[in-house]
């Protein structure tokens, strides 16, 4: 009963606000049975149940246009369902070249690393699932049935806090706690305290995992914005490197430095 | 799936309007995307690297001036492997006489997005950058998605 006692536990933080707690209960209340009988990982003879999501993964745009669904990125900005004004401020900014955290080499956080063209693994520990993302950043999922940090004791953080369970072969993650200036696309706008993301990782076959994410905030959608994203295997022999952004980041915000690097 | 010919029209048309989320960690404001110009130089530096690899060449000098060096952005090198495997750190050497097409920066500096890069040898690689969209369509995947 751990993850339903997780996902009410949850949904009870959040009933203040009636839009969050929809989107809150949906994936485990559409399914409960699923969610009980599952494996959840809390235990290295759990965790063998778990499907093996080894290796190296790459978020593939190629893959998830072929797809032809609403994918969350720029691409088909037309899908997403943005407020007037926000969609506004979001246009100028993007025109602008506005400084932002991407470009400054802060970490991307949630959502925007989900975007980011670098290699990324999973590490499957009891009670907990974590995404090692190739540019430092990382994601901690927890599984152990643990409720959402409550939003007083947020800290500043741009990974949110992520709590998830197992439906079967399928990791239900659902994050809030974004940080002010997180950016919901890679430009333009940010997303808000209340901002709300479900993202469902399955792996689809041998060398995709596929993940449907659901994301609402009153401030930013006219209703949950749905969008799906393919990551494929990366190539046999590609390691996970380590690229930091600072090493070779011309972009300072308002220009580029065009400093040549030093002679081979 | 197979990739028919339809089915890439059908990407190019949906990726025409690409900005700059897929392909960069920031704004593809500072490049004028619509035009598309050649260069033709020597290989100074190539940096296959994060956040964006950079190609230097030395250009000759306009009027017998000083040479120029030209620097030029793309993407992130699994970014740039996925359109084109042959993009390694190693794919050009220092000296090597190459031609570039590229997207101008707007201020008129020496830089720009790179858009293609024409070989020693003849063979021409598709940076996956939006640059020169117009002319050489949205960058496409090498391996047809599954």
């Amino acid at each position: 009963m751990r993850p339903l006692i997780a996902v009410a536990g949850r949904c009870a933080l959040l009933a203040g606000q009636a839009w969050l707690l929809a989107a809150c209960g949906t994936p485990a209340a559409q399914n409960p049975a699923a969610s009980v009988a599952s494996p959840q990982g809390d235990s290295w003879a759990s965790i063998k149940q778990l499907p093996d999501w080894s290796g190296t993964w790459t978020y593939s745009m190629t893959d998830t246009l072929a797809l032809k669904v609403p994918e969350g990125v720029l691409l088909d900005e037309k899908n997403v369902p943005m407020q007037p004004d926000y969609a506004e401020r979001r246009a100028k900014a993007v025109a602008a070249h506005a400084q932002n955290s991407l470009s400054t080499c802060l970490p991307a956080g949630i959502p925007g690393v989900m975007l980011h063209g670098t290699l990324d693994e999973f590490l499957f520990t009891p009670g907990r699932v974590t995404m090692l993302v190739e540019d430092g950043e990382v994601r901690r999922i927890y599984t152990d049935g643990r409720p959402h940090v409550k939003l007083s004791d947020l800290r500043e953080s741009y990974m949110g806090d992520s709590i998830g369970h197992w439906e079967g072969q399928t990791l239900v993650v659902d994050t809030i706690g974004f940080p002010k200036g997180t950016l919901f696309q890679n430009a333009g706008g940010e997303v808000t305290i209340n901002t709300h993301l479900v993202e469902r990782f399955t792996k689809v076959d041998a060398d995709h995992i596929r993940v449907d994410s659901t994301m609402t905030d009153p401030a930013i959608f006219t209703k949950p914005y749905v969008f799906t994203r393919l990551y494929k295997r990366a190539p046999a022999g590609l390691a996970i490197g380590e690229p930091v952004c600072q090493q070779n980041n011309r972009d300072t915000g308002t220009t580029m430095d065009l400093t040549p690097p030093p002679e081979d | 799936m197979p990739v028919s010919k339809r089915f890439v029209l059908v990407l190019l048309a949906a990726t025409a309007t690409a900005s700059d989320s897929a392909f960069a960690h920031h704004s593809q404001a500072m490049f004028d995307m619509s035009q598309c110009l050649s260069i033709e130089g020597t290989v100074r530096t190539f940096q296959f690297g994060f956040p964006h690899s950079w190609l230097w060449i030395v250009v000759p000098g306009k009027q017998g001036g000083e040479p120029e060096i030209w620097g030029f952005e793309s993407a992130a090198p699994v970014q740039m492997m996925e359109v084109n495997p042959r993009w390694k750190r190693d794919v050009v050497a220092k000296g090597d006489r190459v031609t570039i097409r590229y997207s101008p920066m707007k201020d008129g500096r020496h830089a720009g997005a790179l858009g293609t890069l024409a070989l020693p040898d003849g063979s021409v690689l598709r940076a996956a950058t939006p640059a020169c969209q117009k002319e050489l369509g949205t960058p496409v995947p090498a391996t047809p998605a599954k």
